[in-house]
């Protein structure tokens, strides 16, 4: 009796194992297009993967594969329905969107899925595709809620994505990255404009770059010449040949500077823990931020510094004379004259603290 | 122990059993129970026959999708009442300063709740989170405004961080309008929150350390 009602509790579980399954639907579309000298590709997709890999011939070849999944068959195969891929060709333009023809649910009304489903919602769809171009092509490629992967890549790229993550390999040509959340891993970018808001951003090396970003975390090995916009982030920068920019609550480690550094501050660390040789100037002005500085040992750099309301470490090697400009205010100016100098270094700090080594 | 008393009961047996119970013992009993033995004989021969055995287990895969159906629709029955009523928790005190979220309950879901099946606990999570957020996202500006000093450039900066803030979510909200991968999307709005009151923190820390050395000068 006892087993048997074991049985039967384990077959009403099973029952609502059973109901509650998910159904998934699928359909796959194949496309495919000459390439010419001047053809711009774009692609723009929601809720799923893009895919880039260099293509053997002169086409473009595009394999996209689309899924919907439901606790109902029918709905699934409805969801299903209702999402679609447009692929249109114009003189130079190919565009390739993903479509939902979904009814205008508003947010409220699905009420339903925030329920005991939020977190495990079995309404899923995905789009993915798997694109094959020829090199030298412009790339456009717009993405949400989904990764986004370029192996490598000669030619213009345009990618903008958001609650996804972008790997990169290496992208020669001007790229244009634009992400909202998420990751970016790249090996190499020649010449790069970065726009990130609240992404972490991982680069190997980069020869130009603008990066404008808020609420990054940005680690970079090898940049040659960066420029940065930067409102509460973390820079942490391996090797820099030559920074220009400024930051606002932002933080800035800088291992090595081999060039020039240009920099203004608001609020924010600036940490440059080792100057190179080939070092020319660095000049920065930074408000209410602790900044360190590892002088160049080599040579004596001229080192001209007016600080207001600072707490200061300097080392008696650099010979400092002072000028006090107004005690109230507790402004003073710190120099030093070496002779034939080739490296400069100006500082203008107000708040914080200072401290050359 | 128990094997101890086993042994020992086995080693004695045969003193044990020196009283045999009388002969019309069983006589006796049988006479006591015969009408038990009548009812209890086709209930059985019921329960073990394998055609009963399956029939109930299709009754209680019945059930089980008949219970799983009704739920499905008093959710829809939410749904539309959520349609029809716009859902707006309020934080009441705005100026909260404390570890404390206020949630108010709105007198619009009173209605509701009249003609309505109550909305469950799970029901009203993601307004919840939202507005649990939302508060936590007050609380730091609150603080920011007031060790800021009324520094132009510091209320610039904080502001500008919370306008980001509302687009932001202003962007992961339009896109629950897909109806579709509502999880994903939940879950990037509270990384998006997570990450913003993160830096409103650091804000907060950076200011309050400053502050903290010039008032002591």
């Amino acid at each position: 009796m006892k087993t048997k009602l074991i049985i039967l509790i384990l077959s009403f579980f099973f029952a609502q194992e059973a109901i509650a399954q998910n159904f998934t639907k699928e359909k796959s579309y194949y496309q495919s297009y000459l390439a010419e000298k001047y053809t711009e590709l774009h692609i723009s997709n929601k809720y799923g993967d893009i895919r880039v890999f260099p293509s053997e011939n002169d086409s473009i070849i595009f394999k996209v594969h689309l899924s919907a999944s439901d606790k109902k068959e029918y709905e699934a195969e409805e969801q299903l329905m209702e999402m679609d891929v447009q692929f249109s060709k114009s003189a130079y333009i190919i565009q390739v969107s993903s479509i939902f023809n979904g009814n205008e649910n508003n947010f409220k009304t699905d009420f339903k899925m925030f329920t005991k489903n939020v977190f495990n919602s079995s309404k899923n769809i995905r789009i993915d595709y798997e694109v094959f171009v020829p090199q030298g092509l412009s790339l456009h490629i717009e993405n949400a809620y989904g990764n986004v992967v370029v192996n490598e890549y000669v030619g213009n790229v345009d990618i903008t994505l958001s609650g996804g993550d972008l790997i990169v390999g290496v992208l020669e040509g001007k790229t244009k990255i634009d992400m909202r959340g998420g990751t970016l891993r790249a090996r190499s970018i020649e010449d790069a404009t970065i726009l990130v808001d609240m992404t972490q951003v991982n680069i190997d090396s980069m020869a130009k770059a603008y990066i404008e970003s808020r609420g990054a975390q940005i680690d970079i090995q090898v940049v040659d010449n960066l420029s940065v916009e930067s409102k509460r982030d973390k820079f942490m920068l391996q090797r820099v040949g030559s920074l220009s920019g400024s930051g606002n609550f932002s933080t800035f480690i800088i291992n090595l500077l081999d060039n020039e550094c240009v920099l203004k501050t608001f609020f924010g660390d600036v940490s440059i823990k080792k100057i190179g040789s080939e070092f020319t100037r660095l000049s920065l002005i930074a408000s209410s931020g602790d900044i360190s500085i590892g002088i160049p040992t080599i040579s004596v750099p001229s080192i001209q510094c007016e600080i207001e309301k600072t707490r200061t470490v300097f080392p008696s090697t650099l010979n400092f004379q002072s000028d006090t400009l107004d005690v109230k205010t507790e402004h003073y100016k710190y120099y030093n004259s070496p002779a034939s100098p080739t490296q400069f270094i100006n500082l203008n700090i107000t708040g914080g603290s200072l401290t050359l080594y | 122990m128990k094997d101890n008393l086993e042994k020992f009961v086995g080693k004695h047996r045969e003193k044990f059993d020196d009283e045999l119970p009388p002969g019309d013992l069983f006589s006796r009993i049988e006479q006591s129970i015969p009408n038990l033995q009548e009812q209890k004989t086709p209930k059985r021969r019921l329960m073990y026959h394998p055609l009963a055995y399956a029939a109930s287990l299709v009754l209680v895969a019945g059930l089980a999708w008949l219970i799983s159906m009704n739920l499905s629709s008093r959710n829809y029955v939410f749904q539309t009442a959520r349609n029809e009523n716009s859902f707006n928790l309020q934080i009441q005190n705005t100026n909260v300063q404390t570890d404390t979220v206020y949630i108010a309950n709105n007198s619009a879901n009173q209605v509701i709740a009249e003609t309505t099946p109550q909305p469950s606990e799970d029901e009203l999570m993601f307004a919840e989170i939202s507005d649990y957020y939302k508060a936590e996202i007050r609380k730091r500006r609150d603080a920011l405004y007031n060790v800021s000093s009324n520094d132009p450039n510091i209320l610039f900066q904080i502001n500008e961080e919370l306008a980001l803030i509302d687009t932001l979510n202003a962007h992961s909200q339009r896109d629950l309008y897909d109806n579709v991968n509502v999880a994903t999307v939940m879950e990037e709005m509270i990384q998006n929150y997570r990450q913003s009151i993160d830096i409103l923190d650091m804000m907060l820390d950076q200011l309050t350390e400053e502050y903290a050395f010039s008032k002591s000068n």
